[in-house]
């Protein structure tokens, strides 16, 4: 019966205190705001635990929770907040990534290099640039979404999109990466 | 969290019950105390939006209790002085028709009800008609529905009512772990309820708030006016007659008074500090010598 | 560079596996927080209408069948004996002050038993509570007078309209008497009060049709008159009736 349920079911379910429901709506979106907290810290036990954090705070704030928009950017809505607000905690310096950790199924070196190469172009885009690239490009969001996560309007999205993709390609050229 | 009332008024007809009762009640225990017909389910039952007041204000947070309507209500959790059931109900369907009309979905409903069977010790008799229940029981019971919501505001009128020695400890303890995150109000006419868990007593007598405070707050108001001395059988029933005894013990050679009076009772009186009990029976002498 | 080329190329920027065990512990959490938190989602008025049917006495279904039975078994035999308007005035007139009847001990049953108390400190109040049970009973009263009304008109030679008034006015008169009464009469006498004028007024209604030339022959228009101003008696009883519930005062009978 869960199958047939969309997002909105599942949270109404939720909000009756339906603790399976709850599990079936962690299970269904945790590998992708790992995946996004994973690519805005580049640490794979921060990105766990601020995923962790995302869920904890959605299950507090349902509450407030307004059936208006996706539930999906609301979601990433929370999450962009929670690592933006890790990184401001962290002491200036060390917001750098520095301690890449090599993903456990990598094991080839040139695989390895490539992912650290594309880590390290992205690291180099400011925040607010950064943000609309991950949201486009890794969970194919659409741009009223998008905007609608970062909270800003549509054409300064698009226009961050497009000034961050320059600066990528800019980038791989200069690296010779193809 | 503040409920404040101001200038509370409520008349039956030209009978005033409640007379311009002032008072704010923050997080915490309070102990309403006092006679029969002194106007405490009175004020009760306005705190609950149950009655209007003739005239003055209860406000939660400072907005008119009666205008929060159905938001206050969530907050409220109420136990009458009477109350009765449904008579096909079991103790599990009455707490499971309650949850209903204070707005629980159903698997939250069934998830605090069984809590609070466990909680209040009704567990094995879930399934039994309270037809079927003793006094204690159907108490313990009326507790448990009043908690179904979680209420921050609870209102308990007469708790201890038909509970046995045993079931009062147990309630002592469910009502202090309580009291911390929220506002319990619990009315009783017997001191030794309320004495160890109330943060605060409200003593009440003819619809207005005589005295209220901490426990030894208010007891230092009568601080000297509490005496105790051995005497005889003889000299023991004068001083009943002419004082207000708060305590009686029979020794081998004579008896042991606790005396309640201003000024010093007998020649071997000395004075001592006062507890709760005395308090009480300084503000309603007139009462408990009428009930005598 | 294409955009196409650059996804591909950002895409090489693979994330580490998740770890199951953390992905549990989260479900873990969650659902404590879940267990934790306020009840916030509160279930609609509508809901707890649905809910609150099993709490309704199965007598009342079975009363209201019975009435049901016994007029369908009754009306065809009467038909064939007498005048055919007269008897269908008889048996639908004396009918419905006893349908309206079978409702008032569910109605009064808040304060017979003493839980309006504890009914009126709840989120959903006795004001709404009585309200939810007029619509169940309202509704149920609809469909057995609307079968009553195809059933008869199948049976008789008098016009469907008629036939409605002559349902429809002692009903609705009946049910401000009984309403009223559970106002003024106080405990557990009301539901005896209105019971006995219950079947005081149906048995009114059969006299009345029996042996009233006037009530046989009142046209239509005065049927309407008679229906409307019922019908308008019975409006400013509920909205009483509502007002009644809502204030404590008027409910408080023992003194504590």
């Amino acid at each position: 019966m869960w199958r047939r349920l969309d997002d909105n079911q599942l949270i109404k379910k939720i909000h009756q205190g339906n603790a399976d429901a709850l599990e079936r709506l962690i299970q269904k979106y945790y590998p992708e705001i790992y995946r996004f907290c994973y690519r805005k810290t580049g640490n794979p036990h921060i990105a766990a635990d601020l995923t962790q954090e995302v869920f904890l705070r959605l299950v507090k704030s349902l509450d407030n929770y307004i059936h208006e928009g996706k539930f999906k950017s609301y979601l990433f809505t929370i999450a962009l907040n929670l690592c933006h607000d890790y990184f401001r905690k962290q002491p200036p310096g060390m917001q750098r990534l520095d301690d890449f950790e090599v993903p456990a199924a990598e094991n080839q070196i040139t695989r390895i290099e490539q992912s650290y190469v594309v880590k390290e172009a992205l690291s180099r885009l400011p925040d607010i640039q950064k943000d609309v690239v991950i949201l486009r490009f890794y969970h194919d969001l659409t741009l009223p979404d998008i905007a609608d996560i970062i909270g800003a309007n549509l054409s300064t999205t698009k226009s961050r999109l497009k000034q961050g993709l320059e600066k990528l390609k800019k980038f791989f050229r200069e690296e010779d990466f193809c | 969290m503040e409920l404040t009332m101001d200038r509370l008024t409520k008349m039956y007809g030209s009978k005033v019950a409640v007379d311009r009762l002032t008072a704010t009640l923050h997080k915490g225990v309070y102990g309403l105390v006092g006679a029969n017909g002194s106007g405490k389910t009175t004020l009760m039952r306005m705190i609950c939006d149950i009655l209007k007041p003739t005239s003055g204000v209860i406000a939660y947070n400072g907005t008119d209790i009666h205008r929060l309507g159905e938001d206050y209500r969530d907050l409220l959790g109420y136990l009458p002085q009477h109350f009765g059931y449904y008579p096909d109900f079991s103790a599990y369907d009455f707490l499971m028709y309650m949850a209903a009309l204070k707005g629980l979905p159903q698997s939250k409903a069934k998830q605090k009800s069984l809590e609070l069977l466990e909680l209040v010790g009704l567990t094995g008799e879930k399934g039994k008609k309270i037809n079927s229940f003793s006094g204690g029981m159907r108490q313990r019971l009326g507790i448990a529905q009043a908690m179904l919501n979680d209420p921050k505001i609870l209102i308990l009128d007469e708790p201890t009512a038909g509970l046995d020695p045993k079931e009062r400890v147990r309630f002592r303890n469910l009502i202090s772990s309580f009291g911390t995150e929220r506002i319990v109000i619990l009315s009783t006419h017997i001191v030794s309820d309320v004495e160890y868990i109330a943060d605060e007593i409200l003593i009440m007598r003819k619809g207005t708030l005589l005295d209220h405070g901490p426990v030894n707050h208010i007891t230092a108001h009568i601080h000297g006016a509490v005496w105790e001395c051995e005497v005889s059988e003889s000299e023991a029933a004068q001083l009943n007659d002419r004082y207000t005894i708060s305590h009686l013990k029979h020794l081998g050679s004579g008896v042991n008074l606790r005396i309640v009076s201003e000024s010093k009772p007998c020649e071997s009186a000395l004075p001592t500090s006062p507890t709760l009990e005395d308090l009480y029976l300084h503000y309603f002498k007139e009462e408990s010598h009428r009930d005598r | 560079m294409t955009d196409q080329k650059l996804k591909e190329i950002l895409h090489r920027y693979s994330v580490p596996e998740i770890d199951p065990a953390h992905l549990r512990q989260t479900i873990q959490l969650a659902q404590k927080e879940l267990n934790r938190a306020r009840i916030y989602g509160k279930i609609t008025f509508w809901e707890l209408l649905a809910g609150q049917i099993r709490y309704i006495s199965p007598y009342i279904w079975i009363a209201q069948a019975a009435l049901l039975v016994l007029v369908f078994s009754l009306l065809p035999h009467l038909s064939r004996i007498g005048d055919a308007q007269q008897t269908a005035m008889a048996v639908l007139s004396t009918s419905s002050p006893l349908l309206a009847l079978v409702a008032v001990p569910e109605l009064g049953k808040s304060l017979h038993y003493q839980m309006w108390e504890m009914e009126m400190a709840c989120r959903f109040n006795l004001q709404k509570l009585i309200l939810l049970r007029l619509i169940l009973f309202g509704v149920a009263d609809l469909i057995v007078i609307t079968t009553l009304l195809l059933f008869s008109s199948t049976h008789s030679p008098v016009s469907l309209i008629h036939l409605g008034m002559y349902i429809l006015v002692p009903f609705t008169m009946a049910n401000s008497l009984y309403l009223f009464i559970l106002r003024k009469v106080r405990g557990k006498a009301a539901t005896a009060a209105a019971l006995s004028a219950g079947i005081f007024l149906s048995l009114g209604f059969a006299l009345l049709s029996r042996f009233s030339d006037a009530y046989a022959v009142t046209t239509l228009t005065g049927w309407f008159l008679l229906f409307f101003l019922s019908a308008w008696i019975l409006t400013r009883e509920i909205s009483t009736l509502f007002t009644y519930f809502s204030e404590g005062e008027q409910l408080i009978w023992i003194r504590s």
